[in-house]
This record gives structure tokens, sequence and C-alpha cells, in this order.
């Protein structure tokens, strides 16, 4: 079967998934016209099916308490919801253990936590290697460690065309690197990094690795123990769940060596006026009351993304990339930014002369939603020697006539601007 | 909002022939981060009285030909003029104001259909900080 044809046979399984997504369907009335909203800007954030919008009404009208603290029955069952969230998110991920699983706000809020623990444990001189690719989040966290303890950080290269130059690791380690952080998939430029290639080889060197996973969890099948990454990042509503919680999953020798990240109510065990003592994982690092609507939120995403298969969509978001580029290829004056053999499903583009807000404006108005800007990596936008950049990125709720409409505006835009 | 409505041809023709548009590589730019677009202004008179307004800078149509309508406009002001006009262009943008103040302004008019699209404010306002800045420094 060609790939165009498993395209094709794909649509009826996609539009019924469609139905599960009230937002998709909305109406969307443009300079007077109907539009048919094309949502393409799903590495931003990804839109909520059915189930996780009950989820987080059901917790909220059936069971909402504080966790781990109220002896009532709603506590225990607010308690129960949290915790079965863990317990997903561990199966999810393949984890040894639930101790390995910590609620955090998100990505970011992960990688602040890696960063500020583990860097208590460094000492000046130490370095940090990172790559050319990464987004801010996993970026400026290390920069400021770095500039809190007097540590050096270093970065992966990358070549013209979005990949990885791994071939440069030897060349940057020093008995001095302490821990190595990379992006498993860019937000911008799509590229999937051969991560265990990199981990094989920190490993070698006793040296940790941290995958900050916002691109690749939601996407395809992630099994840290396969892998075998020291950290792992990412968001709730990159998969579907609700914004402001996310995952650090660590290995638990890593967890237990790291000292507490934030202070106060859930983290403790004992507390003194003048000290504490911390409590087990993973409450430790889970300081005051969490966001327990985003548990909710988050299970029922899991459970949504399993059922529809995370190697179909991994398979499907490929299909879809491969249509679009045959779409936009020849486009005059159309320039891409990452073609790294086996990318995901992100476009970051161009129309040479056309900035990418007027061009982002232009195919809004056509209904299509896509991100303008650096998209968070103002590094990596200074590499590829632009401002800014528009960039389409595919779910996979996404159609063949999605792209159709989308390559059909980027054409006008092409002729009109 | 329509495409057409925001893009009027006048904001177009301001894009693609900007108005006092020249090299100011000496002076520091006011960006945008979240899109990288920059602006540089200089004014060129004394103390009291703007004789011309240039400007230098990259960006999307909207802070470009804002750039290029807010130095026409200010060409020529005295000073306490344009300090009013400035301020009456932020207060109607930011929604302070009401829009139809900006009627007897000439073409920087069309840059009311912003005020609905929040994102876009900051292309919008980009070259009027850049000039509130300037007019500080007089």
């Amino acid at each position: 079967m060609t790939n165009h044809q498993e395209l094709l046979d794909a649509q009826p399984k996609v539009q019924r998934l469609r139905q599960d997504f009230p937002i998709l369907n909305r109406p969307l009335v443009l300079g007077g016209k109907p539009r048919t909203l094309v949502y393409f800007d799903n590495a931003a954030t990804a839109q909520k099916p059915r189930s996780v919008l009950d989820a987080i009404r059901s917790y909220d009208e059936n069971a909402n308490a504080n966790v781990h603290r109220a002896i009532h029955s709603l506590g225990e069952e607010a308690t129960r919801i949290y915790e079965a969230s863990r317990d997903r998110v561990k199966t999810l991920l393949n984890a040894s253990s639930r101790e390995e699983i910590i609620f955090t706000r998100g990505t970011t809020d992960s990688i602040n936590l890696v960063a500020q623990s583990f860097a208590k444990l460094l000492s000046p001189g130490d370095e940090i290697i990172a790559t050319e690719m990464e987004h801010h989040a996993n970026l400026v966290p290390w920069q400021m460690v770095a500039d809190q303890y007097g540590l050096k950080l270093k970065f992966l290269p990358i070549t013209d065309d979005g990949v990885l130059r791994i071939d440069q690791l030897p060349v940057l380690w020093s008995p001095r690197v302490k821990l190595v952080t990379l992006a498993a998939m860019s937000n911008v430029l799509g590229t999937i990094n051969p991560l265990e290639e990199v981990i094989a080889f920190a490993h070698e060197r006793g040296v940790p690795v941290l995958v900050d996973g916002a691109q690749s969890v939601p996407h395809m099948r992630v099994d840290v123990r396969a892998l075998d990454c020291d950290f792992l990042a990412f968001s709730s509503h990159k998969m579907g769940g609700p914004t402001g919680f996310g995952v650090l999953y660590g290995k638990k020798e890593w967890l237990e060596k790291l000292p507490p990240y934030q202070g106060g109510g859930d983290m403790i065990r004992s507390v003194w006026l003048d000290h504490f003592e911390a409590n087990d994982l993973p409450y430790k690092f889970e300081a005051g009351t969490p966001h327990m609507e985003g548990a909710a939120g988050l299970h029922a995403a899991i459970d949504y993304l399993d059922a529809v298969g995370l190697d179909w969509i991994h398979r499907y978001e490929g299909l879809l990339l491969d249509y679009a580029m045959e779409q936009l290829k020849g486009i005059p004056r159309i320039r891409f930014f990452g073609t790294a053999p086996g990318k995901g499903g992100i476009i970051a583009f161009l129309l040479d002369g056309i900035h990418a807000h007027d061009l982002s404006a232009f195919l809004d108005s056509r209904g299509v939603a896509v991100r303008a800007g650096h998209h968070c990596a103002h590094p990596l936008a200074r590499r590829l020697g632009v401002v800014s950049t528009a960039r389409a990125s595919f779910y996979f709720y996404n159609t063949k006539d999605e792209v159709d409409a989308f390559a059909a505006a980027v054409r006008d835009a092409s002729a009109q601007l | 909002m329509a495409f057409d409505e925001l893009y009027q041809e006048i904001i177009r023709d301001h894009y693609k022939n900007p108005r006092n548009k020249r090299e100011l590589s000496h002076l520091k730019a006011v960006e945008n981060p979240s899109c990288g677009d920059s602006v540089k202004v200089l004014l060129d008179g004394d103390s009291q009285h703007i004789e011309n307004v240039y400007f230098d800078g990259s960006g999307c149509s909207i802070s470009m030909c804002s750039a290029s309508m807010m130095s026409e406009l200010l060409t020529g002001k005295t000073v306490p003029e344009a300090k009013q006009i400035v301020s009456q262009f932020l207060g109607v943008i930011r929604g302070e104001q009401p829009a139809d103040s900006l009627d007897d302004l000439g073409d920087i008019a069309a840059l009311k259909g912003v005020i609905e699209l929040p994102v876009r404010v900051k292309c919008a306002t980009l070259a009027w900080h850049a000039v509130e800045q300037a007019l500080g420094d007089l």
C-alpha cells in the first residue's frame, strides 16, 4: 500500500475521532464568511477530547477536596483520583515505580526542578551539555543555575538541515560534564533526536541525561526503561490534558539524591520552627496543594491516547507531514526550516519577503491557525538566520482535507502578499 | 476579523513604501521580544520642536506601517503636541480612549482594527514606544 493510500484509508477513523473534540467543530466567522477551523498549532497546545473535559468536571462535581490531608469521604476520593493518575503515567511511561512520577506545573516547571536541585550537587566549573535547538524552557533554567553556581554550559551544534551533530559530543566532552539535557523532538524543526546514542555515550561516562519530552510524549510511545533516560519532562496540555499540569519522571536513585525544590505543604514529613524533614518520594517534590483537576484530566487524556494508539498516532502524523510537504513544495518563495529525515509533524516555513506575522494573519483569515514567531527558541532562530518563522504542527485529529486547505491558503498568500 | 479589514490598502502602501526610513545603525532599537520586530527612532530638531522624524527597523506590516505613519504624523510638531499625540494613540490602542479620536490624525486611523487583536497591539505600538523614549531623551 502506498503512503498516499494509507493516508486516505485513515481518514474515516480521523473523522470519527474528531467528533470527540468539541472545539474542532466550533463555527468560525471571519470577515462575514463562515470558515472551517483548521487547527495547526498543536505544538503550542493541543485540543481536549470530551472525555478529558468530563473528567475535570466530574472531579469538581463529585470529589473535590484537598489531597493527602482530609480524613473524610471527599478527601479519600480526591486522593484516590490524584494517585490513580500517577499510576496511569507510570504505566504510560513503563516506569519502574510510582515514586518516580512527580507531578509538576508542566515541562518548564519539571526542568526548573531538576536544574535547581541538581545544581546544588555541583561545584563551580562543572559543565552541562545542551543543544542549539532547545526551547527556552530547556535553556534558561540552566543559564540561571550556571550563573548561580559558576557552571559552564556547552552546546551541541546542528546542521543547516536541523540535524543534531552528535559527532561533536566527544569533542565537547570533558571530565567536568555532569549532565546532558536535550529535547526528544525540536518544537521548531520537528527533528527527532537520537536519544539512545546520546544516553549510551553519557552513561558510559557515568553522566545522567534529561530528556525534554514536551513534543515527543504526546506523539509517540516513550518507554523510559527502554530509553534509559534519567529524567523526562513533559506537559499535560500538549497531549489533550489540562494546562498548568505536567510530569517529571526521574530514576529513583537520582530523585533520592536531589534535594527538594520548593518548600511547603505535602513535601514535608515533619517541620520544626528552624528546620524540616523532607517527605518520601514522590511527595518530596510536590509542595503545596496540587492541581487535582489536572491529574484527573491527564489520566483521561492518557486513556484516550492509548485507545487511539500512540504508535498509530506517530505513523499517521508522519503520513500527514509527507503529504503536506508534497503540497507545499513548489509554492513560489517558500522556504523550509528543518528537513531532518524521519522528523515529527512540524513544518517551520516562510515565504520570502513576507513577515511571518503577516503570513499567519493571512492564513488565519482563511481559518487556518498556525504559530508565527521564534517559537520560544531565540538562539535557534538566530542559528537559522531568521527573526521569526511560521509553524504548522499536526496532531492525529488533523485531516488530509485540512492540509489541502492550508496548502491552498499558503499558495494564495504567495500570490497575493 | 477579515484580513482585508486589518491590512487595508493604506497599510500595505506604508509597508511597501515606508516614509522617513533611513539607516540608523548607531541607535539602540526597541524590540518586541515575542516576534523579534525592532524599531529605532531619531528625532531631528530642538528641545521644543521636531523638524524631522526618521525610523529604521524590521518587522511585520503592522509594526512597520505604524512606524512610517508615526514619522509622518509627528514631523513638524512641537514637543508637547507630539507627546499628546503619542499618548492619544497608545491610549486608543490600549482601549482606554475612544477609537474615533484617531479619525482626525490621518492615515494612522487605519490601525484602529488592531484594538480587537490583543496579540497585534504590540506590533502597532512598537514604534510609538520608541518615539516615546526618544521624546523623553530630548
